[in-house]
């Protein structure tokens, strides 16, 4: 019965649009030949919550940090690093491209330069801001980002490499570490053709 | 000076002051009747077992409560670990993004 009502929630916050399901994402894991390394962040409100209490007022970094999460109803964060480029193709985002064809989602950015490639996605309500959606990906890597609720995009982009990621959080233990977050790729280097 | 002079009579003054007496009647009963009936005798088995059994459970419990904060903390600081980098992918993307149109 509880299974029903989680599965019903879960349904529920998909159906109102603004949590994207990563799930048709799992095959990239799985494809064979596919050495990858994979980072999952998956933050509910509840979760947001508690992680939030354990900011410090006093680090202004953190106090940047526990301000945006607040109101937010979820993060969604995957992050691939493949072993040899070519890992994914452009018709693997098609699963989550489908999703931000929903209504009150509308792309507000694309940008190509070479193999990097970057979409952002708005969820609206109304004149709110409900969400938003990032696609950032190059050859090696891929990183999807889907952030439930209004969210302030000028202090979210004040937090680009402030913060020291240790690997260890990530669960990912001894091994391999979680690939480094896009902004630290600098080369562009060609990527097969999207199909 | 006369401070160790000996006070006359002293020997006699001393014998009345020690000299034996008598407890009034009921005197013996009176005390007896104060002291606890068991003051030397230990408590009984099953006071002793429960006085164990509180101790360990108080033990257990502090423990148990000290064990959870401790694994709290730890859950906390994982979560605060996972939102920052969560945050700092999403962040980090958008300036990538940033940088790409402004290119």
């Amino acid at each position: 019965m509880a299974m029903k009502w989680a599965m019903a929630l879960a349904f529920a916050a998909v159906a109102c649009g603004q949590q994207i399901d990563f799930s048709s994402l799992d095959k990239l894991a799985e494809r064979a030949g596919n050495k990858v390394n994979v980072v999952n962040v998956t933050l509910n409100e509840e979760q947001l919550k508690f992680a939030g209490g354990f900011l410090s007022d006093q680090d202004e970094k953190q106090g940047t940090a526990k301000s945006l999460v607040n109101g937010l109803k979820g993060i969604n964060v995957r992050v691939f690093e493949f072993d040899k480029p070519g890992g994914y193709s452009m018709s693997d985002m098609d699963g989550i491209r489908s999703q931000l064809r929903a209504p009150g989602w509308s792309k507000i950015v694309e940008a190509r330069d070479g193999d990097e490639t970057a979409e952002v996605y708005m969820f609206t309500q109304g004149k709110d801001m409900g969400g938003i959606t990032v696609i950032a990906g190059e050859k090696r890597e891929l990183a999807i980002v889907n952030i439930v609720g209004p969210i302030d995009l000028k202090s979210l982009g004040s937090l680009a490499g402030k913060f020291g990621i240790p690997r260890e959080v990530m669960g990912m233990g001894a091994s391999p570490a979680p690939p480094k977050p896009p902004a630290s790729r600098k080369p562009l280097p060609t990527r097969p053709k999207p199909e | 000076m006369n401070i160790h002079r000996m006070p006359p009579n002293l020997d006699e003054a001393l014998k009345q002051a020690f000299r034996r007496q008598e407890p009034p009647d009921g005197f013996a009963d009176r005390v007896m009747a104060r002291v606890p009936a068991k003051r030397n005798a230990p408590p009984p088995r099953w006071k002793r077992e429960w006085l164990a059994i509180a101790a360990s459970t108080c033990v257990a419990v502090i423990g148990a409560g000290a064990w959870q904060q401790h694994q709290r903390q730890i859950e906390g600081e994982r979560a605060k670990q996972q939102l920052i980098y969560a945050l700092t992918v999403a962040s980090e993307s958008l300036q990538v993004t940033k940088q790409m149109v402004t290119r």
